[in-house]
């Protein structure tokens, strides 16, 4: 199972309020016709999470191994995106992929 | 010679092609181009030609020249595949150049050729579109001087500026720059799906399944395609596209990347993933956390690092040392045990072990529930103390026979109210006990629970039902049809209640029938007609009023009940309904079945018996009770059935309710017909077993015991651990030696499990001295002098914890005093069965 935490983007320490609104934004931007794996990811997440009870619990009793997606998103968290360099692009259009 | 060098003799040069006739050639060749096999295929026709030149011969060695050229141009050998080109060119100088020649020569740099196609008119259109598309990128690649060389009414001289403004625009964030600079591209122009997959990644923030639309009008033959292909990484789940990244090139996944927004250490640190391989190893992934603490947080880290080493132990203990992590505590080691033991999915082992994290907790944190002080961590305390009955649904009133607790259900019990000290406002946690409380025939605790649950939350629907339901139990029918009125003004549709409802007036109709008061039993009988929907509900209080008239008036209430008699089908199951109903209400039931012309016997058929059978469960789901000899009632009743034409799994069923019934006689019957045709079938054998011995087997030589025993292998090697529980339960109640082993058990026979075979023996058995004894339960440890001693669970608790407080060694001191004193097998007294009772 993935990390709540992370896959609703919110901090470890984020209370009911916090974890209630994550979801919401998370549901409205992925609803299960635009990316139907997300939105029950954003479901399971904030299942796990929806209490103090229920976010103690998944402390104590998740003892599912981390998946490297993760730790990626844990250390090194998605930006804004951005616009490639047309250096970039150029490359690509001459055919260079290495 | 090398093994190419053998490839190419065998293909290009071998004897056996020189054997071979022309036809069988072309065939060999022909072949060959089908399967994918240009090397052979080209050697084939090449052969072929000098044999027999031919247009065939000629078109297949072209065809293979271009597969192999393309097969080339994949590898990354741009300039051996532009040979092959070169060769199937000077094949047939008029063949038109392949649209992934024109690739490859831009790819290389070599416009010239293409330059000269464009011009010449003898180019075909299509071709002719295709170089332009090339050149299109080409020109937006950077090479801008391409575009001077170039006619400059040509499109691709004249859509070129405005395409680059919308590169730059693009690049520069400039949307509104790009829609003006692309609203300069017509739609026939070579630059057409620059334009489109521009346009599409305005859309990628809004509107992503517009983008996907809008690229998905892109061939892959475009000379834009690589830039679509990495547009669409953009629009994958980011669980997807990090499987995607490992097959991707290098230019692709950062374009992808920069329009997910990946930073560059996100970019980095995928890498450093990714060459752990597709699945990383838990020892590289734990030496990865450790690396990574400080970005990931210590805490975090550190969790992780224990959720793999409970799938790793005892290997992980290592990786974490020689990742440089800190040592196992002894609340990790208590953690891990008990997520370990959740794997193992044996109940009493999870329980046990959450448990000893539970004390372990305790003891470290100084918790006192008189005198709360850390919320959170009572908190923990309760959900650790509540966790195998989650996890297990250890305390299902499905599973469980009616008015009966296990040993483990009574351990769990304990937690759960251990736990409610902890944290009382858990209404969960009060509904299960009260519910499983009632359910065990231990109406006082369910009460006692119930009144601390009716403090808290008094109006409560989920509160109210239990409390409706406990005063059914407790025969309190009046104050039980209350509180159903109470639930139903607020919640009219509630059917369950509606029945219960029913089924109390029906219950306390009975009671006044029982004191001859066939005024109020007739009353309570209208207010139960006014709340019944369902067809038994009805049967019910039909059957009660007919029996109320021929109390009351033989004549008139024969009628009636030959009436109902007849609805119910007149056989077996109508016989039963009639019995059961009598039963409730302390009337013979031969005079009722006389009433209602039932008294012959019948011999059923198997829908009758079936019908008749699901009376008696539905009975027993309602909660009613049975008169005094209905055991022997219903055998008559079921003799001669024909329980041989009942498949193994409804016999099962039966077995289960007339277990449920307490008729251990009939059960008993049943299940050694039963074992007659399944012959050793473990769940016949506990069956039976259970109805000879209901209050449990104390020969330790009887020839029963040991075939459950070995009941509990057959029901493993067949997948039924259900029936190796209940077996395995079942015998531990009945087990004549609960301090010790079984005696068809070799008491020291311990190897298989690791432990020293004699050190029992060594620390009592043979007069050693104290000192002796202590070193021999040393190397035993703990846990294995409690296994060995054959202790129940909640003495090895409760001893598990007196050893934790004065410490293993003064412990094993103590014991070894008391036990050295004592007379009997190790001086201690057999664990008496508890039995639950609230003071």
């Amino acid at each position: 199972m993935r990390d709540p935490y992370l896959v609703l983007g919110v901090a470890d320490d984020a209370d009911d309020a916090q974890i209630e609104r994550a979801y919401r934004q998370g549901i409205k931007t992925y609803p299960p016709e635009r990316d139907p794996e997300r939105f029950q990811a954003l479901r399971a997440a904030y299942e796990a999470l929806r209490t103090r009870r229920a976010r103690l619990a998944h402390r104590l009793f998740d003892s599912s191994e981390p998946e490297p997606i993760d730790i990626l998103d844990r250390a090194a968290p998605l930006g804004t995106p951005q616009r490639p360099s047309a250096d970039l692009i150029a490359a690509l259009l001459r055919g260079e992929d290495g | 010679m090398t093994q190419k060098q053998k490839r190419r003799m065998s293909r290009g040069s071998s004897a056996d092609s020189d054997a071979l006739s022309t036809q069988a050639l072309a065939t060999r060749a022909r072949e060959a181009l089908e399967r994918g096999d240009f090397r052979s295929a080209i050697a084939d026709y090449k052969r072929l030609s000098k044999q027999d030149p031919s247009d065939a011969s000629r078109s297949g060695l072209a065809t293979a020249y271009a597969g192999r050229a393309r097969e080339l141009a994949a590898k990354g050998m741009l300039k051996e595949a532009l040979v092959m080109w070169e060769n199937r060119a000077a094949l047939d100088p008029e063949l038109p150049m392949d649209p992934d020649q024109c690739a490859l020569l831009m790819r290389l740099g070599r416009l010239d050729p293409l330059l000269e196609r464009l011009e010449n008119p003898q180019t075909p259109p299509a071709l002719a579109e295709r170089i332009r598309g090339l050149l299109a990128a080409r020109i937006l690649s950077g090479d801008w001087g391409l575009a001077e060389r170039i006619h400059s009414e040509d499109p691709l001289h004249r859509h070129a500026q405005p395409a680059r403004a919308a590169l730059d625009a693009y690049c520069a964030g400039d949307d509104t720059g790009v829609r003006e600079a692309l609203g300069r591209i017509p739609f026939r122009s070579p630059y057409r799906d620059w334009s489109l997959i521009l346009k599409a990644l305005l859309t990628l923030a809004e509107d992503p399944s517009d983008t996907r639309r809008q690229l998905d009008r892109i061939p892959d033959h475009s000379a834009f395609a690589p830039f679509r292909q990495a547009a669409e990484l953009a629009l994958l789940p980011e669980p997807v596209f990090m499987e995607r990244c490992r097959s991707l090139g290098r230019n692709r996944m950062r374009l992808a990347c920069s329009l997910r927004g990946w930073p560059a250490e996100r970019i980095s640190l995928w890498e450093e993933i990714h060459r752990l391989g597709e699945t990383p190893k838990p020892e590289a992934l734990v030496r990865l956390l450790q690396k990574l603490r400080k970005q990931l947080g210590e805490h975090w880290a550190r969790q992780r690092q224990m959720r793999i080493l409970a799938h790793h132990l005892p290997e992980g203990e290592r990786w974490l040392k020689s990742a440089g992590a800190s040592r196992i505590t002894l609340i990790e080691s208590m953690l891990l045990a008990a997520w370990r033991a959740e794997l193992g999915r044996d109940p009493w082992e999870i329980q046990e072990r959450w448990s000893d994290l539970a004390i372990q907790l305790k003891l470290d944190l100084g918790l006192d529930h008189q005198h709360p002080s850390n919320p959170e961590a009572e908190l923990i305390l309760a959900l650790v103390l509540r966790r195998a009955d989650q996890l297990m649904d250890l305390l299902a009133i499905e599973r469980t026979p009616a008015g009966e607790m296990s040993e483990l259900q009574e351990f769990v019990c304990q937690e759960l109210e251990q736990s409610l000290k902890w944290d009382p406002e858990d209404l969960g946690t009060h509904l299960r006990l009260i519910r499983f409380y009632r359910h065990a025939g231990l109406v006082k605790e369910a009460r006692w629970f119930l009144d601390a649950a009716s403090k808290r939350w008094p109006e409560d629907r989920q509160v109210l039902m239990e409390a409706m339901e406990t005063a059914l139990a407790s025969n309190a029918f009046k104050k039980a049809a209350g509180l159903a009125k109470r639930i139903l003004a607020v919640d009219p549709i509630n059917t369950d209640v509606r029945e219960r409802l029913v089924e109390a007036h029906l219950a306390h109709a009975r009671k006044q029938v029982m004191k001859s008061r066939f005024d109020l039993a007739d009353k309570e009988l209208k207010a139960a007609g006014e709340w019944a929907r369902g067809e038994q509900a009805r049967e019910q209080i039909d059957l009660l009023s007919g029996l109320i008239a021929a109390l009351e008036h033989p004549k008139m209430g024969a009628q009636v009940l030959s009436e109902i008699a007849r609805r119910l089908g007149s056989g077996l199951s109508a016989q039963i309904s009639l019995t059961l109903a009598v039963g409730m209400i302390g009337m013979s039931a031969k005079q009722a079945l006389s009433w209602a012309g039932l008294e012959r016997p019948v011999t059923p058929d198997r829908a009758d018996l079936l019908a008749g059978l699901d009376r008696l469960r539905r009975h027993l789901d309602a909660g009613r009770g049975f008169g005094y000899g209905m055991e022997s009632l219903l055998s008559k009743l079921l003799k001669g059935a024909p329980w041989k034409e009942l498949s193994r799994g409804e016999l099962e069923s039966v077995c289960e309710t007339l277990k449920r019934a307490r008729f251990d006689q009939l059960r008993g019957e049943l299940a050694r017909l039963a074992l007659k045709r399944w012959r050793k079938a473990p769940i016949f054998l506990l069956h039976a077993f259970e109805a000879k011995y209901p209050h449990g087997c104390w020969d330790p030589m009887s020839r029963d015991l040991l075939d459950l025993e070995l009941a509990i292998q057959t029901a493993r090697d067949a997948g039924d651990t259900r029936t190796s529980l209940r077996i395995q339960e079942t015998l531990e109640r009945s087990r004549p030696f609960p301090l010790g082993p079984s005696p068809f058990e070799d008491p020291f026979d311990l190897e298989d499990e690791g432990h020293h075979p004699h050190a029992l023996d060594l620390a009592f058995g043979s007069g050693g001295s104290p000192e002796e004894m202590l070193e021999a339960l040393r190397r035993l440890g703990l846990e294995k002098f409690l296994d060995l001693m054959g202790f129940p669970p909640h003495v090895k608790r409760d001893l598990r914890e007196v050893a934790r407080s004065m410490g293993e060694d003064a412990f094993f001191e103590g014991m070894i005093e008391d036990l050295t004193q004592s007379d009997g097998p190790f001086g201690l007294p057999a664990p008496k069965p508890r039995r639950k009772r609230r003071k």
